[in-house]
């Protein structure tokens, strides 16, 4: 698909067909999100591949129960032990837009979903203690992957002239 | 046309342009990238301010800790911020503009333009931003979170030393 196509069409896709994902596209998929640029070139990026439903519902509880039907969570997080920044957020989600659009490329569909929140450690402790993760890394994202079975509803978009300024704002 | 992976995978940043300008169809391009990016609640909090005078690139590039001051030489640069009256979900905010941003730096490669991101912040640095502020007139609201320059590339990048797949990628389990 082209470049710039594949960015504009690029939707969240929440409902997916009972096939699986296999290896070799999860694996382009991690390889297109780490040619993100981040700073200094620190790469903190760690991305967790998961299709243990048992792990899955153990998160589920705190999240969307639609996530549950993808055959494939990748955990998209930053290792503090790699960073060197205070851009940690921006690095892992400009990794993750490389991996969204590359899965509508493939024929795929995706959504990014929320990770830690600061405000409300209950989804950190869940996905700590399933995934065996150590303090120094923090999930930014469970994305969603699989087989779309939706057509994506139109969506409202604020137009271009009321977020684009010339000059000054 | 640019194969969507091959863009994505070949995308580097390049900090050298040649004088030519970029047009206004194609800056029209690189925004419709950026506003087609997810956001969380699909509240599209971002604003895109696209800078073309130098003499404005002159002034954001003149504080001697804007290390990057290749910017001032930059045919366009585009200030990504977004706008917290337009977002409900503080903690949001990066990752909304940073997935945009990429939109930017994805399309600007496949199109044939180099780009860079450049940060529009550091805490170590807030002189960084205020003249950010200043010079683009930003409401107290508008926070500008990085500073894309673009223009035809006049550099190959170099190559980088990239950590491996096997060392980003686990499966099940972290450890
Ligand atoms: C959050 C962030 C901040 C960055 N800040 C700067 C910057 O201020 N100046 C600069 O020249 N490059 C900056 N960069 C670009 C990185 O140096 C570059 O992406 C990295 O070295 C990897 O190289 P690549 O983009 O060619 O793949 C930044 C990148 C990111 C993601
Ligand atoms: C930072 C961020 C967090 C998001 N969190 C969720 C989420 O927790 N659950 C969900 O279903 N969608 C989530 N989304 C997806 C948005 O709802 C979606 O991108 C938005 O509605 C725009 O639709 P589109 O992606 O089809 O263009 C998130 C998107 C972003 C960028």
């Amino acid at each position: 698909m082209d470049a710039v196509k594949a960015v504009m069409t690029r939707r969240s896709i929440r409902k997916y067909k009972k096939k699986d994902v296999p290896k070799k596209l999860i694996m382009k998929l991690i390889d297109a999100a780490r040619q993100a640029p981040s700073a200094y070139n620190d790469q903190p990026w760690e991305f967790i591949v998961v299709k243990n439903k048992e792990t899955m519902k153990k998160i589920t509880k705190y999240k969307s129960k639609f996530m549950l039907d993808a055959p494939v969570w990748i955990f998209c997080g930053y290792n503090k032990n790699k960073s060197s920044t205070e851009h940690d957020l921006e690095n892992t989600a400009l990794a993750i837009e490389n991996l969204l659009i590359t899965a509508h490329a493939m024929g795929l569909g995706a959504v990014y979903t929320g990770g830690y929140d600061p405000g409300d450690k209950s989804l950190e402790k869940a996905i700590s203690k399933a995934l065996n993760l150590p303090k120094n890394v923090h999930i930014v994202s469970i994305v969603c992957v699989g087989w779309p079975d939706e057509e994506p509803g139109e969506k409202e978009m604020r137009p271009l002239s009321n977020m684009t300024h010339f000059e000054t704002f | 046309m640019m194969e969507a992976l091959k863009a994505i995978n070949t995308r580097r940043s390049v900090r050298k342009y040649k004088k030519k300008k970029v047009p206004k169809k194609i800056i029209k391009e690189l925004i419709n990238a950026a506003r087609n990016a997810p956001s969380s609640y699909n509240e599209q909090p971002w604003v895109f301010i696209t800078i073309t005078d130098k003499e404005k690139l002159r002034k954001i590039a003149e504080p001697e800790e804007q290390k990057s001051n290749f910017l001032k030489d930059a045919p366009l640069v585009i200030a990504c911020c977004y706008d917290e009256k337009k977002s409900s979900t503080k903690i949001h905010n990066l990752e909304n503009v940073a997935v945009a941003a990429e939109n930017i730096l994805i399309a600007a490669n496949a199109l044939g333009l180099g780009a860079c991101y450049v940060t529009a912040f550091t805490s170590k640095y807030p002189v960084i931003e205020k003249r950010i502020r200043k010079v683009l007139k930003l409401p107290g609201n508008v926070h500008p979170v990085c500073l894309i320059t673009i223009g035809y590339p006049d550099e190959e990048p170099v190559d980088k030393e990239m950590r491996p797949l096997k060392e980003v990628w686990k499966k099940e389990e972290y450890v």
